[in-house]
């Protein structure tokens, strides 16, 4: 390896890193927003049973 | 509303000074003498490594808070924090290495800042997993603030062990200032702040999303026990 492959490989490293952590992030807001879709379904369908 | 435009904001912000970064790294920067161009990686990591010690930093302080509060909005902040700090100090470690094959001619080596850097890590992927073992909220959030500040300790640990013993790993800060060329110390100073930012967005986004975690699970509660 040359010195431009270890300097292409750090970056892309760090690239890699903080692009996983986000599609993580969105991952995890999309599963949370299918929650609260299914919760306000639930609340439409039993609408005696809101407080 | 009002912290959408905020977060916005600071993501757009991040978003500047990031490219700013990267102009500066790549094409502004001159090409370190004896090292060549693999020194460019000391731009990035350098930050890394910063926002890993900044977000155990703030762990420890909602580490203090949680336990004289026991709000669970320091909880929140507390192992969000730590995830992050997780994420930085593998691209620290990772990027360091890279660095030191062709510079020290080793992918690794027994050095006490390598090491102690590597237990830092460690610790707190130990932590971030043995938290996730404990069901109870109140037990976990009161164990994961007394490891968050206990392992704080490792942190001035890292930091002060390139001055206390014998090391290979360069020292930036002297007594004298920094031990860097104006142009690579304003690239350095620019690469700082970006990745404090990217830090600051990262935190915003996991906070909020936590917040949104627990609104759920209290409105899945009223429907339980309504029904």
């Amino acid at each position: 390896m040359n010195n431009l492959a270890y300097l292409f490989a750090a970056y892309a490293f760090i690239w890699a890193v903080v692009l996983a952590y986000v599609y993580t992030i969105a991952r995890r807001q999309q599963a949370l927003e299918k929650e609260i879709r299914a919760l306000q379904q639930s609340v439409e369908r039993n609408p005696q049973k809101r407080d | 509303m009002r912290r959408d435009k905020y977060l916005l904001a600071l993501i757009g912000l991040t978003a500047v000074s990031m490219i700013a970064s990267l102009y500066l790294v790549f094409v502004y920067v001159p090409t370190e003498r004896t090292m060549g161009l693999v020194q460019r990686i000391f731009y990035f990591h350098v930050p890394s490594a910063w926002v890993g010690f900044l977000a155990f930093l703030v762990a420890f302080v909602a580490g203090i808070a949680y336990l004289a509060r026991r709000d669970w909005r320091w909880d929140v902040a507390e192992a969000t924090s730590v995830e992050i700090g997780i994420a930085f100090s593998t691209i620290a470690l990772v990027t360091g290495s890279l660095w030191a094959r062709p510079t020290w001619n080793t992918w690794w080596t027994w050095d006490p800042r390598l090491t102690t850097t590597l237990v830092l890590w460690l610790y707190y992927v130990s932590m971030l997993l043995l938290r996730q073992m404990i069901e109870n909220k109140e037990r976990q959030a009161r164990f994961s603030a007394v490891l968050s500040i206990v392992g704080f300790v490792n942190v001035p640990i890292v930091f002060l062990t390139i001055r206390l013993w014998r090391t290979i790993h360069p020292v930036l800060f002297t007594s004298e200032g920094f031990a860097l060329e104006s142009s690579m110390l304003l690239t350095l100073l620019v690469s700082l702040l970006t990745f404090t930012l990217l830090y600051f967005c990262l935190l915003w986004l996991r906070v909020r999303q936590e917040y949104l975690r627990a609104e759920i699970d209290r409105m899945k509660d009223q429907l339980l026990s309504a029904s």
